[in-house]
């Protein structure tokens, strides 16, 4: 899975701290995240699209064979 | 074919060993160096001690620095690590300062050191109890257990998220194993210690084995049953 968290945090000049709270998870759970080291469930997906007003699909990008 | 070949070497080494190790007068050495031990172990627990009271006033220095973007996410990097560090710092401390009072006892060392081993051993529990309040000076945001709460544990893993869950789990998991492994190891090395001196062990080893049994059968029937 592909993510556009980095680039979406610099479009609306968020540190992944601010992020984080908004999110209501950990700064550690968006670096994860950042770095493509973890999938975060529905929940922190949908907020996390609801913050940057975009689809989950555009920020979480899948590659055809892993769906 | 490539087994069978594993498997000869690994009984080659065994027999060596054993035979190695049956020739090494285990007795010989420790009680005489018993007192440097002691005080070895004493002055890793206390270099652990500075650094943790140093590590501890940096930490709160630092969370009341007013930072924000790239410098408030590195500060909360650096803090995540130094706490993960002084976490280490108080187990290694709380575990040497127990092997410095055994050694003191077992090895009859003199009263005062006697004492300091257990006074090391009291600061030891100190710190490791002071510890987990310091989660609430870098954290002050999140809504974390207090350390004198019941079901600490419980609680403080029902307060991460998932991301934080994900990243301990990856380490008991290898913890798991690691001590799986540690404790099969320690097992031979007391058999080994048994028949080399004469001192029978077989109360660690009994200790030892249950404790690998229940370990084992607690995570088994916990993703048995679920």
């Amino acid at each position: 899975m592909r993510t556009r968290l980095r680039e979406l945090r610099a479009r609306d000049g968020l540190n992944q701290t601010e992020l984080a709270k908004r999110a209501k998870v950990s700064r550690q759970t968006i670096s994860l995240i950042e770095r493509e080291e973890f999938v975060p469930s529905l929940l922190i997906a949908k907020r996390i699209a609801h913050i940057f007003d975009e689809t989950i699909e555009s920020i979480f990008i899948f590659e055809e064979e892993e769906l | 074919m490539r087994i069978i070949i594993w498997t000869l070497i690994g009984a080659a080494v065994g027999f060596f060993g054993m035979y190695a190790a049956l020739s090494i007068d285990f007795k010989a050495g420790f009680p005489p160096i018993g007192f440097e031990v002691n005080s070895v172990l004493i002055a890793i627990t206390l270099l652990l001690f500075v650094y943790s009271a140093v590590s501890s006033a940096q930490m709160k220095k630092n969370a009341y620095l007013p930072l924000t973007g790239v410098d408030e996410d590195e500060r909360d990097v650096w803090q995540y690590k130094r706490f993960s560090d002084l976490n280490l710092c108080n187990t290694i401390a709380l575990i040497v300062s127990i092997m410095a009072l055994g050694v003191s006892i077992i090895t009859d060392q003199p009263t005062w050191l006697l004492l300091t081993s257990g006074g090391v051993l009291l600061i030891s529990i100190i710190f490791s109890m002071l510890v987990p309040g310091l989660m609430k000076i870098v954290y002050p945001d999140r809504d974390l257990p207090s350390a004198s709460e019941k079901n600490f544990a419980k609680k403080l893993l029902a307060a991460s998220d998932e991301g934080e869950r994900f990243v301990m789990l990856q380490g008991y998991y290898k913890t798991f194993n690691t001590m799986n492994l540690s404790l099969i190891i320690a097992l031979m090395l007391f058999i080994l210690y048994s028949v080399g001196t004469g001192d029978s062990q077989l109360f660690s080893i009994f200790i030892v084995g249950l404790i690998l049994i229940v370990t084992n059968a607690q995570y088994l029937l916990t993703i048995r049953n679920k």
